[in-house]
């Protein structure tokens, strides 16, 4: 067995071991759930993003944020900090390594400036190695995420407090409670990438 | 009042320290409550990677302590007269170590664990003391920024009432004690009335501010400072007082949740608001726009040019050109006949004085009336960024009739760019319309 296959294999126990959490959630699993918008953003590097490309074959954590959000986005920011830790001690290879997708729902107030300001205050790494992009965009291109995903209020502050679970190569998605703690959260990934 | 002074006192009665010690802790609770100072144990004060910036109570319960609603989550009030009533079927804490337990450890009213949302914070004994305490004031007529008092809001004025600027000081001033003498004249806001503090910033604005600052001031209303001075605004957002409608003219705005806002839109806005209108102006010659230094082709058919271009025009064929307020001056010098102008302005036509009106006046009047309705709409309770909160509640007020304000929460500046189309000076011209 390779270092790669065991790693895998130690994320697929993650989703065993937390069975309860996670086999509550199978009965929320959505059919085919939100269809990720071909459309272009830009991440915290200011790189362009085609959002439909970006996570087909891996599953994924979809959240929404914004930089001058004071309530639940810190919180929240804080929650997937602490569940970035998790996926990192797991050392899992690609394509099997969950990512973290944090979308604005302020177009006009969260530039890659503002954002890479905002993850420096909590000390998180964001890119592709540290499996965790945040990305923002024009109204219109953002406009279509939203919608996608039940986030559509047209107010920032009136955002859904819920994480988006999936692997859109499967058509699955569940949701969970922004509340929900790190494992809950890594039982939920890994029962979709052991699927 | 939301709660009854009943419980207010009974509140009070059930939390086990001496008349002293709250008197001497109180103002760190509130310190600590508002974010303005740091948990003692800095990040580790908090069960989770949370930021210091972000740990403090008053960002979810809110800086009256009333609660708010984000995101399908409500964060419930935090004052001692609600967290000692029942809620729902739940009971009211009964004593100070229930809440302190909550706070600590994250208990319930009914011994369940609260949300995850709500971080266990640790906190050192004389934490737990000052944040108790001030439960029991927050949100109530007697918690009181500096600058209030029972029967006073102070205002702060930075003004160059010296030196070369004087007359545009003194005229701003002159409008301001003007609306300052109005509204007190009709009883004040919630019975306070309004007191105007006035420092010289022509020679050394620094020294002002703190003289200014040791005055005891609410917050600083209009203002007029070099767009420069950063060091000016830095000092008065460390010491938590707001800068309301400045009369600065910037190149960009004030950044979102910054202290400071604006009266007049920033040069950036003008531009934008100026290119579509040159590119409009109906001429046969040139198009040009005099904002910056000379940066060649900006947009289709519209040159940017700079001071030279402008004052060696004559004997070009006559255009169109664009500029704005502080480009006047330059603009008549060069004579430019038989050119159309297009005038940006950093806010709408209509603030223009009519007749012999003071335009400089009338910009103090508008920023103090934008403080007075900020005052009003944030209620009898104050607290350091009552005024901030407000401003987008205020969007289309007009303080002067026909020049509504667009803050929000993401534009720290009351108004928008306007532009004023002058046809040729001189007579006889003989351009064309395309």
């Amino acid at each position: 067995m390779t270092i790669g296959a065991a790693r895998v294999l130690s994320f697929a126990l993650v989703f065993a071991l937390a069975g309860g959490p996670a086999s509550k959630a199978q009965e929320r699993w959505l059919r085919p759930g939100p269809v990720a918008p071909r459309v272009e953003l830009v991440d915290q590097d200011n790189q362009r993003r085609r959002f439909d490309e970006l996570f087909r074959d891996r599953p994924v954590l979809v959240s929404f944020f914004f930089t001058g959000c004071r309530t639940v986005c810190p919180t929240q920011t804080a929650q997937l900090s602490m569940l970035q830790a998790r996926i990192d001690d797991l050392g899992l290879p690609l394509p099997a390594r969950p990512l973290l997708i944090s979308v604005s729902l302020d177009p006009y107030g969260d530039t890659p400036q503002s954002i890479r300001d905002y993850a420096g205050r909590f000390g998180i790494g964001l890119g592709d190695d540290r499996g965790w992009l945040m990305l923002t965009g024009s109204f219109e291109d953002l406009s279509q995420i939203w919608r996608s995903f039940d986030q559509d209020s047209g107010d920032p502050t009136d955002h859904s407090a819920l994480f988006w679970v999936g692997q859109p190569a499967n058509k699955r998605w569940t949701r969970a409670d922004v509340t929900s703690d790190p494992s809950t959260l890594l039982a939920l990934l890994a029962e979709e990438a052991a699927r | 009042m939301r709660f009854s002074g009943l419980i207010i006192a009974a509140a009070v009665a059930i939390l086990p320290f001496s008349a002293g010690a709250q008197a001497d802790a109180a103002p760190s609770g509130r310190d600590l409550f508002q974010g303005f100072r740091p948990f003692s144990a800095g990040q580790q004060a908090i069960d989770r990677n949370l930021p210091a910036g972000f740990a403090a109570c008053a960002n979810c319960h809110g800086a009256d302590g009333a609660g708010k609603q984000e995101g399908g989550i409500r964060i419930p009030p935090v004052d001692m007269g609600s967290l000692t009533s029942a809620r729902g079927a739940l009971p009211g804490f009964a004593a100070s170590t229930t809440i302190l337990a909550a706070i600590e450890q994250g208990i319930g009213r009914d011994g369940r664990a609260l949300r995850p949302m709500m971080p266990r914070y640790k906190l050192t004994e004389d934490e737990a003391h000052a944040l108790l305490f001030y439960l029991s004031l927050v949100g109530t007529r007697e918690d009181r920024p500096h600058g209030v008092s029972v029967d006073e809001v102070r205002l702060g004025a930075l003004l160059p009432v010296t030196g070369p600027l004087a007359d545009e000081g003194k005229a701003v001033l002159a409008g301001m004690r003007e609306t300052v003498d109005a509204v007190n004249g009709s009883g004040g806001i919630y019975g306070r009335r309004l007191v105007l503090i006035v420092e010289d910033v022509a020679s050394d604005p620094l020294p002002a501010v703190e003289r200014l600052l040791q005055r005891d001031v609410f917050v600083v209303v209009g203002g007029l400072w070099r767009a420069s001075e950063a060091e000016l605004e830095r000092r008065l957002a460390v010491a938590h007082v707001p800068v309301i409608a400045s009369l600065v003219v910037r190149d960009s705005p004030p950044a979102k949740a910054s202290w400071v806002t604006d009266l007049m839109a920033p040069r950036s806005e003008q531009r934008k608001r100026l290119l579509p209108a040159l590119a409009a102006c109906r001429t046969n010659g040139p198009r040009w726009l005099f904002l910056n230094e000379g940066e060649g082709e900006v947009a289709a058919g519209i040159e940017a040019v700079d001071g030279v271009a402008v004052s060696s025009a004559r004997g070009i064929k006559a255009g169109c050109i664009g500029y704005d307020l502080g480009r006047l001056k330059a603009v008549e010098q060069a004579g430019l006949e038989g050119w159309r102008r297009e005038v940006v302005l950093p806010f709408p036509n209509a603030v223009l004085p009519r007749d012999d009106g003071n335009m400089w006046k009338g910009l103090g009047q508008a920023a103090l009336r934008i403080a007075v309705e900020a005052l009003s709409a944030s209620g009898a309770a104050l607290h350091e960024t009552s005024l901030l909160e407000a401003l987008p509640k205020l969007k289309g007020f007009e303080p002067i009739a026909g020049a509504p304000v667009r803050f929000s929460r993401n534009r720290m500046v009351a108004w928008e760019p306007d532009v004023l189309s002058l046809e040729p000076p001189a007579p006889g011209n003989d351009e064309r319309g395309p």
